[in-house]
């Protein structure tokens, strides 16, 4: 499997994916174990809100990703436009293995509408839509 | 966790504060390399420790929504104001701006 550091611009310590589990032309599932150097961790161990809609944004950047290498084109620095609602239920730990299920639900020119649902397990500890724009 | 060391406040008046970026934080230069942005979700968490010195307890956002980002915004402008307003019950309205612009706007509900 592709190397995520491939497929985004971030670099450490503000990375907060490790792994693309899965990827297919609509869909993708990206991995992230929470990191105690993470730079948004709330009461030093757990990943505070900020830090799990970062984590969003960049498995949706990881997605668009694969899709620029796929299509032979350089990764871009991408820009989340908005976030309709996100919703957390509960902030992982340290340590903790999450997966973020990304779904294509738009895509016009260098903007990508997906919808996002994070589990720790198999329980649901977040969900959201976000808009991510491509530097042109 | 960012307070003072990310950002710095210089003033407040109301619910309005004024402040500034570190452009020396080890995150500008991860985010992104040779081209220095604020991370949106660093915006949030801004807004977030501001709550919880104003209400002098912990308090973290379980929802957002309605956010947007207007523009990229980067580390070298000298004075940002955000304002953080309360509207219904454990809920508030933030805008980031520069001047009379608009860069970044969510309602968080907290807890």
């Amino acid at each position: 499997m592709m190397d995520v550091l491939s497929l985004i611009p971030q670099r450490p310590p503000f990375v907060f994916v490790e792994k693309v589990v899965d990827c297919d032309t609509n869909s993708a599932t990206i991995q992230y174990t929470v990191r105690d150097d993470c730079p948004l961790l709330e009461n030093d161990h757990e990943l505070s809100t900020a830090g799990l809609m970062e984590h969003v944004a960049q498995s949706c950047a990881t997605f668009v990703g694969v899709q620029q290498v796929e299509k032979h084109l350089p990764i871009k620095i991408g820009y989340i436009g908005g976030v309709k609602k996100l919703e957390v239920l509960t902030h992982p730990h340290v340590g903790e293995v999450i997966t973020t299920d990304v779904t294509l639900s738009q895509q016009v020119f260098n903007i990508s509408q997906m919808d996002c649902i994070t589990k720790l397990g198999s329980d649901e500890i977040a969900r959201t839509s976000i808009k991510l724009a491509l530097e042109e | 966790m960012l307070k003072d060391t990310f950002y710095r406040i210089s003033a407040q008046e109301g619910d309005t504060y004024i402040f500034s970026f570190n452009s020396e934080h080890p995150i500008f230069k991860a985010h992104f390399p040779g081209k220095p942005i604020v991370p949106g979700a660093c915006l949030v968490q801004m807004a977030q420790e501001i709550l919880c010195t104003r209400r002098n307890q912990q308090v973290r956002f379980r929802m957002i929504s309605n956010l947007k980002f207007q523009h990229p915004l980067t580390p070298d402008i000298p004075s940002i104001q955000v304002q953080v307003t309360s509207k219904e019950e454990n809920q508030v309205k933030v805008t980031y701006s520069v001047g009379n612009e608009g860069y970044a706007f969510f309602t968080g509900t907290y807890e």
